[in-house]
């Protein structure tokens, strides 16, 4: 599954790579002088279109998950595209009783750290 | 029925072992951290970072608020969960927390993930923005916080954490919490200051993504800051002569490109935004003298020969 994903990402990053970058004359930005290949062109409206859905899917209002695509950059709209839900989001924990018992093991072996929080998160 | 539990039981057995095997898993950070201890003070806590206890699953928003406020700007939790909380996955992605860092003219500068640097940053006085996983691998409990001390007798770090003012964490405890988050750890700055450890690439990138998202006038100050501090860097020169150019100060724009090309002659696109420097400063010759030097570097591009074609025809 991860892999399917990671390929869709990738076609869809050789496909920006391929349609990107219509000629045209003007200055050339600092992002692109950092990273030429990585201009992400035409994909880059309907990639931020798709994260918007996400976002008001998510639960985020209308007006909101707007603005809050807008003040993603390119770069950051192309590493989340397609993977949004597979992303570390900090934090939320619910916690089911067998693996709370496992949890319960690992803390006191020095493992992990749930505890000193629960039921903060 | 049975068959559930027997499987249950297979996967509890699992993990367990797979936890145990990870129990031993070795801490080289820690390990070197305490071999040879850094020319850093031996404790250090910055006792006055605010403390916003979260609200339920809002720990990035109250971390957030936290760094935002020790840094001067008032806001307060609520204002910056609009920015970053998805109540569906009831958390805040990574990517949002470095855009709602911007939202405040502050640069989210993302460090090396050594931990050395984490204790550098505390020790120079900035608060740190981390990430953790305080569960498994296959069971993430994702957690952000604020590092606010470390103390090397007692080998802890000191955070602030969602709903508690101040735990301490031992120090090979939270290299694996952090490690299983990727390391991920961010300093936020404002546009006149370059965090301790910093490193150029990971500074630029922070700058970059402020331009991009339009607050120029915040880019152009951080990349004043960085090619103070590296002035061997071409693109610290070329992103304030960017900005200078968007910022309409066009004199400014001409003498940064002129240093980045010393240090990167051959790169022609700070030829051709050179050439249209000099046009808007109303020298045709030089203009054009410019963009053809980037033609000779990049024949075959086409954007390049678009702006002979119009750099010919300026005005």
């Amino acid at each position: 599954m991860i892999l399917k994903r990671f390929l869709q990402c990738l076609l869809v990053a050789f496909a920006a790579i391929t349609v990107s970058l219509p000629a045209q004359a003007a200055m050339v930005g600092t992002a692109q002088m950092q990273s030429p290949g990585a201009a992400i062109g035409s994909d880059a409206a309907q990639q931020r279109e798709w994260i918007r859905q996400q976002l008001v899917a998510g639960g985020v209002e209308q007006a909101l998950a707007q603005k809050r695509v807008a003040a993603m950059t390119d770069r950051q709209v192309a590493s989340v595209h397609q993977r949004m839900d597979e992303m570390p989001a900090g934090a939320g924990a619910e916690i089911l009783v067998i693996i709370a018992l496992i949890l319960v093991i690992t803390e006191i072996t020095g493992y992990t750290d749930i505890f000193p929080n629960w039921p903060a998160e | 029925m049975k068959s559930d539990h027997r499987r249950a039981g297979q996967l509890a057995c699992a993990l367990f072992l797979l936890a145990l095997l990870g129990g031993c898993a070795s801490t080289p950070q820690t390990r070197l951290l305490l071999q040879e201890p850094p020319d850093i003070p031996p404790r250090v806590e910055l006792t006055e970072v605010p403390y916003f206890p979260q609200l339920e699953f809002h720990c990035g928003p109250a971390a957030l608020a936290g760094i935002i406020n020790y840094l001067g700007v008032e806001v307060q939790p609520e204002q910056i969960a609009e920015l970053v909380y998805v109540p569906e996955l009831k958390g805040s992605l990574q990517v949002e927390v470095v855009a709602a860092a911007r939202q405040f003219d502050l640069l989210p500068v993302q460090l090396d993930g050594r931990l050395e640097s984490l204790l550098r940053e505390v020790a120079a006085g900035n608060p740190v923005f981390v990430l953790q996983n305080l569960g498994l691998d296959v069971y993430p409990v994702w957690h952000y916080e604020i590092l606010i001390g470390y103390d090397f007798d007692a080998r802890e770090m000191i955070l602030r954490s969602g709903k508690r003012r101040r735990i301490a964490r031992d120090f090979g405890l939270f290299e694996k919490t952090w490690r299983r988050a990727g390391n991920w750890a961010l300093v936020l700055t404002p546009p006149d200051s370059i965090p301790a450890t910093a490193s150029a690439e990971a500074y630029l990138d922070a700058v970059i993504g402020m331009e991009q998202v339009g607050r120029i006038d915040s880019a152009h100050g951080a990349y004043a800051s960085a090619r103070r501090r590296w002035p061997q860097n071409w693109l610290a020169h070329s992103g304030y002569g960017n900005t200078a150019y968007a910022l309409g100060e066009f004199a400014r724009a001409e003498a940064a490109y002129r240093r980045a090309l010393l240090l990167a002659p051959e790169r022609a696109e700070i030829w051709n935004n050179l050439a249209y420097t000099l046009a808007q400063l109303g020298r045709h010759e030089a203009s054009l003298d410019a963009i053809n030097r980037a033609l000779v570097i990049d024949p075959g591009n086409q954007n390049l020969k678009d702006s002979l074609n119009e750099l010919s025809n300026w005005q």
